[in-house]
This record gives structure tokens, C-alpha cells and sequence, in this order.
């Protein structure tokens, strides 16, 4: 894992990019429809978090200090129970399971601060929703 | 006697033409025809103002973003306070690019004024800019700028100090285009502060936007048709001002192209400012530039 000190700015660009991507990759995947025929909107909470944070990489990227986003822990929490409850009604749903193990990774990665493995989780879960798709 | 006066006498008279073609020749070295650098000078001030209008719109893009989905979504206030906090956070990494965008914006009035034979000034802006780069030479990579980039934005602001100061006029033309790399060096901080990280904040606002659009006319419609065909017509509306805010970035970074180009061609002809093709080269830069002026009246009409 690279030291966060190291972060360019170009690596942040990246990293914001990976983000909006994720994020837009979120928002298509929204309607989900469970083995009784119900709506979900799964990801939503996600991909407003998504876009905040991508946001906040863009602007380290213009300061290219060495700070990260100061992430609050419990807006995530509050974002992944979300997604918890939503998926709760479609759990048969097998992709759906990824894309919620693909959160889950991506959220640990957000928590643990380690810029790398939040890019690598926000590529896995943008496939795992395209997969979804 | 008087064949000696008239000696002594003519030999004066020769020295007086001599002198008064000295001083024509004086004052007309310093009266070349400055068109191409005023006109620069005049597209150049043109396009900082449109970079100023770029440079103020990526925090209130990240705002207008958190505005709508606090409307639609409702989220909890803590959340949205959090986001609100990247937009003011956004606006305040901003500085350093508008710093860099004021320094360029007095570099090209001060050329014009000396262009036009009016000596050069220092404001309280370019001092203000100067102190905020010159500051960044303090933190290690901080604002986004390197070294070389944090010397060349000082540079300009010192020089500009000095004619200022100094009060020479037209023949100081020279010396300022001679700073190129410097400006090129501005330009280069402007660049890459638009593209990618001002048009990555209006994509990630427009890519909100649609996932807005869709909530909306999935939840809402049913309970509130009116004010959701209302809202759904104004997100279309802002959607179209976004891609033409887009459009006048992308143009906005061909003109910086375009102006460090012609500013080159300016410094390679210092002794020779009146040539034909550089008015030419001028005058397509200035194309550029209304092409931004253009387009941003355009994105301001949509959203």
C-alpha cells in the first residue's frame, strides 16, 4: 500500500474519477426489483457518498496536500446500514450479494484510509454493479 | 576672423542635425507600432475574466449538486452538512488557480499599458496574488504547484512591481514578453486546474443530476405531477447549462493554448512587433477567446 503522503496529484484525479465512476455506475443499478417484485432503490445513499467524496479528491488534487477527507465513520455506518436493510428483501439475489460485498469492501477500504485499496474496492464494486446491469 | 566664425559656425550646425536625427531616431525606436501587443494585452484581460467565472464555479457546482439532492432525497442533516463542507472546501482549494489566474490578468494590463506609453501599476490584487503564491513556497508541493511554478508566478508579480515602480514605459515591452516561460508556466497551473478537475466537478453535478431526474419521476410523480414536471424541466435545463459550462472549459483551455502560442511568437519578435503575421496571430487568438466569451454566455443562459 503507498504511504498517503505520497498521493499525487494526479493520483487523486484518479482516485476522483474511479469515484464519479462508481458513483455513476451506482445510480444506473438504483432500480432493483426483488423475487416479490419490489423496487429498491439500492445504492442511492451510495452514490450521493460516491459523488461527495469524489469531490473531496478533486480537491486535494487542486491542494495536493497530504490530508485525507475527513470521512465520517457514521455517515458511512448510516449508508451501509441503508444498503443492509434495502438488501435484506433481495438477499436471493446473488450479483445483488456482490454488489453489497463490493460495498462493504469499498466502505472498509474508505474507513481504513489506505487511498489504493479505495480505488481498487471502487473498480471492484463498478464491476460487480455493471455485472449486476 | 569671420571665415573662422563661419567655420566654428557651420561646424555647429552640423552637430544640431546630427543631434535632432539621434533624437528621432530615439523616439521613433520607441513609437513601433505596439497593435499586436495591445490587442494581446486586451484578449488576454478577456479570457482571465472568463477563467475567474470558471475558477468560482467549481464550489458552487459541488453546492448546487448538494442543493438538489437535499430537496429530492432529504437526507439527514449531519449528512448534508458533511457535503456541504467538501463544497466550501472546493471553493477554498480554488484560491490558488484564481491567485495564478490574477497574476496573468495583471501581467497582460500592465503590457497593454505599456503599449500604450502609460507607465505600469501595482495593485492591491497583484500584491495580494503575489504573497498568496509566494506563500505556497512554504509547504512542499502545496496548491498544486511546484517549485518552478511558485518561482515563475513571483517573477511576474516582482516584475510588474519593478516597472511599476521604475516608471518606464513602451521600450519595458520587451522585457516583459522576454518572461515566456513564466507565462507559460501561469497557463499551465490554469490548465490543469480546468481540465480535469473543473470538468470532473461539473460531470460528477451532471451524472447527479440524472440519477435526480429519475427519482423524481419515479416517487414523485404520482403524489405531485405539477411541481415534478416543473422540477424535471429545470433539471433538463441545468443538464443543457452544464455541457455548455463543459464546453466553455474545453475552450477555455484551447484559448491558454492559443495565448501562450502567440505570447511565444510576441517574444521571438520583440524587435519586430509590428509584423503582419503577428497581428494575424493575434487576432486568431482573440478568436479563441471569443469563442469562451461565447460559449460561457451560453452556459449562463442554460443554468
Amino acid at each position: 500500500m503507498p504511504d498517503v503522503t505520497t498521493l499525487s496529484a494526479s493520483d487523486c484525479d484518479a482516485l476522483a474519477q474511479g469515484l464519479r465512476d462508481a458513483a455513476d455506475a451506482a445510480k444506473e443499478q438504483r432500480k432493483v426489483i426483488d423475487p416479490q417484485g419490489q423496487e429498491y432503490f439500492v445504492l442511492q445513499r451510495q452514490e450521493d457518498a460516491l459523488r461527495d467524496m469524489a469531490d473531496q479528491y478533486t480537491a486535494i488534487a487542486i491542494e495536493r496536500d497530504t490530508v485525507l477527507p475527513d470521512l465520517s465513520a457514521a455517515h458511512l455506518q448510516a449508508a451501509i446500514d441503508q444498503a443492509n436493510q434495502t438488501l435484506l428483501g433481495i438477499k436471493k439475489v446473488k450479483a445483488a450479494i456482490g454488489v453489497f460485498a463490493g460495498l462493504i469492501d469499498f466502505a472498509s477500504a474508505v474507513i481504513s484510509k489506505k487511498p489504493k485499496a479505495i480505488w481498487d474496492a471502487a473498480k471492484v464494486l463498478k464491476d460487480r454493479v455493471d455485472a449486476v446491469a | 576672423m569671420a571665415a573662422e566664425q563661419a567655420c566654428i559656425g557651420s561646424g555647429r550646425f552640423a552637430i544640431v542635425p546630427r543631434l535632432l536625427l539621434s533624437v528621432l531616431l530615439l523616439v521613433s525606436g520607441c513609437s513601433v507600432n505596439m497593435a499586436a501587443v495591445r490587442t494581446f494585452s486586451a484578449e488576454t484581460q478577456q479570457l482571465t475574466q472568463a477563467v475567474d467565472a470558471l475558477v468560482a464555479d467549481a464550489g458552487a457546482s459541488c453546492t448546487r449538486r448538494v442543493d438538489r439532492l437535499e430537496l429530492i432525497r432529504a437526507p439527514e442533516a449531519e449528512v448534508v452538512t458533511g457535503y456541504r463542507r467538501t463544497c466550501e472546501r472546493l471553493a477554498k482549494a480554488s484560491d490558488v488557480p484564481r491567485r495564478y489566474n490574477t497574476l496573468l490578468a495583471e501581467y497582460g494590463k500592465t503590457l497593454g499599458a505599456l503599449a500604450n506609453d502609460q507607465a505600469a501599476t501595482f495593485t492591491s490584487e497583484l500584491a495580494e496574488a503575489r504573497d498568496s503564491v509566494a506563500a505556497l513556497a512554504g509547504g512542499a508541493g502545496a496548491g498544486g504547484v511546484d517549485a518552478r511554478e511558485i518561482e515563475a508566478g513571483t517573477r511576474v508579480a516582482d516584475l510588474i512591481s519593478k516597472l511599476a515602480t521604475s516608471g518606464v514605459r513602451q521600450r519595458a515591452v520587451t522585457e516583459m514578453l522576454r518572461r515566456h516561460d513564466d507565462i507559460s508556466a501561469l497557463c499551465g497551473v490554469l490548465k490543469r486546474y480546468i481540465d480535469p478537475r473543473y470538468v470532473g466537478v461539473l460531470d460528477n453535478e451532471a451524472g447527479a443530476l440524472d440519477g435526480l431526474g429519475i427519482d423524481l419521476d419515479r416517487r414523485y410523480t404520482g403524489n405531485e405531477p405539477i411541481r415534478t414536471r416543473e422540477l424535471i424541466r429545470d433539471y433538463r435545463e441545468a443538464g443543457k447549462g452544464l455541457e455548455a459550462k463543459r464546453a466553455a472549459a474545453r475552450k477555455t483551455v484551447q484559448a491558454l493554448d492559443a495565448l501562450v502560442v502567440t505570447h511565444g511568437k510576441l517574444a521571438d519578435s520583440a524587435g519586430k512587433l509590428d509584423r503582419e503575421d503577428l497581428v494575424q496571430s493575434v487576432r486568431s487568438y482573440g478568436k479563441d477567446v471569443r469563442g469562451v466569451v461565447e460559449q460561457l454566455r451560453a452556459a449562463h443562459g442554460g443554468s
